[in-house]
């Protein structure tokens, strides 16, 4: 099913992560804006990952590709810290934001979300994603517009 | 201004950005490419 939800071409521009995680605070979905504000942002680590590479087709073997697949969130980071694609304090602001993440995700029958204190904080943690995704996205926006003058050319 | 569509590559069978050149949609990934057309996407 996911993959017939994949096939159909879509203006990159149409990917509007600020609305539709603004739109899930607005209702007062603050653990779903969260949850879908670091999903954006990891795709778009994974993606500025591919399209940073310079592999040929032969080259990405589909045992490479499924390798990558399950490449941790925390390596995606220091891969792109390496390669200089982001700064000490962006990486910071990643490691603290995926911490929330991990602590949500594994101790979310702990927490209670009917507490308007851990609402706020998550609502808060979101937000300050959004942030950071523009970060993330501005810098991959800037690799791929490089990349795309060579095949202007 | 350049554009771009996210759209399937068959060569590493996933959906990725791609280019417009020319209505040729181009992977930034491979450099697969497809015959995407005139149209404007951008509204």
């Amino acid at each position: 099913m996911t993959s017939n939800l994949k096939k159909t071409a879509e203006p990159f521009h149409k990917k509007d992560y600020k609305t539709e995680v603004e739109k899930e605070l607005n209702e007062n979905r603050e653990l779903n804006a969260f949850m879908l504000i670091h999903g954006y942002i990891e795709a778009y680590l994974r993606e500025w990952l591919f399209v940073y590479g310079k592999s040929s087709k032969e080259s990405l073997k589909e045992n490479i590709l499924d390798d990558f697949d399950r490449m941790s969130f925390r390596n995606l980071v220091i891969i792109h810290s390496i390669l200089g694609n982001i700064n000490v304090k962006l990486f910071d602001k990643i490691q603290q934001l995926n911490k929330l993440r991990n602590d949500l995700a594994h101790e979310l029958i702990q927490i209670d979300m009917n507490d308007n204190k851990n609402k706020k904080k998550i609502g808060n943690s979101a937000r300050n994603g959004i942030s950071i995704c523009d970060e993330i996205f501005n810098l991959y926006k800037k690799r791929l517009d490089e990349k795309a003058k060579s095949l202007e050319k | 201004m350049t554009e771009y569509i996210y759209a399937y590559d068959p060569i590493i069978k996933r959906r990725v950005p791609h280019i417009i050149v020319n209505g040729w949609a181009i992977s930034m990934v491979t450099g697969n490419r497809f015959w995407y057309g005139k149209r404007r996407t951008r509204k």
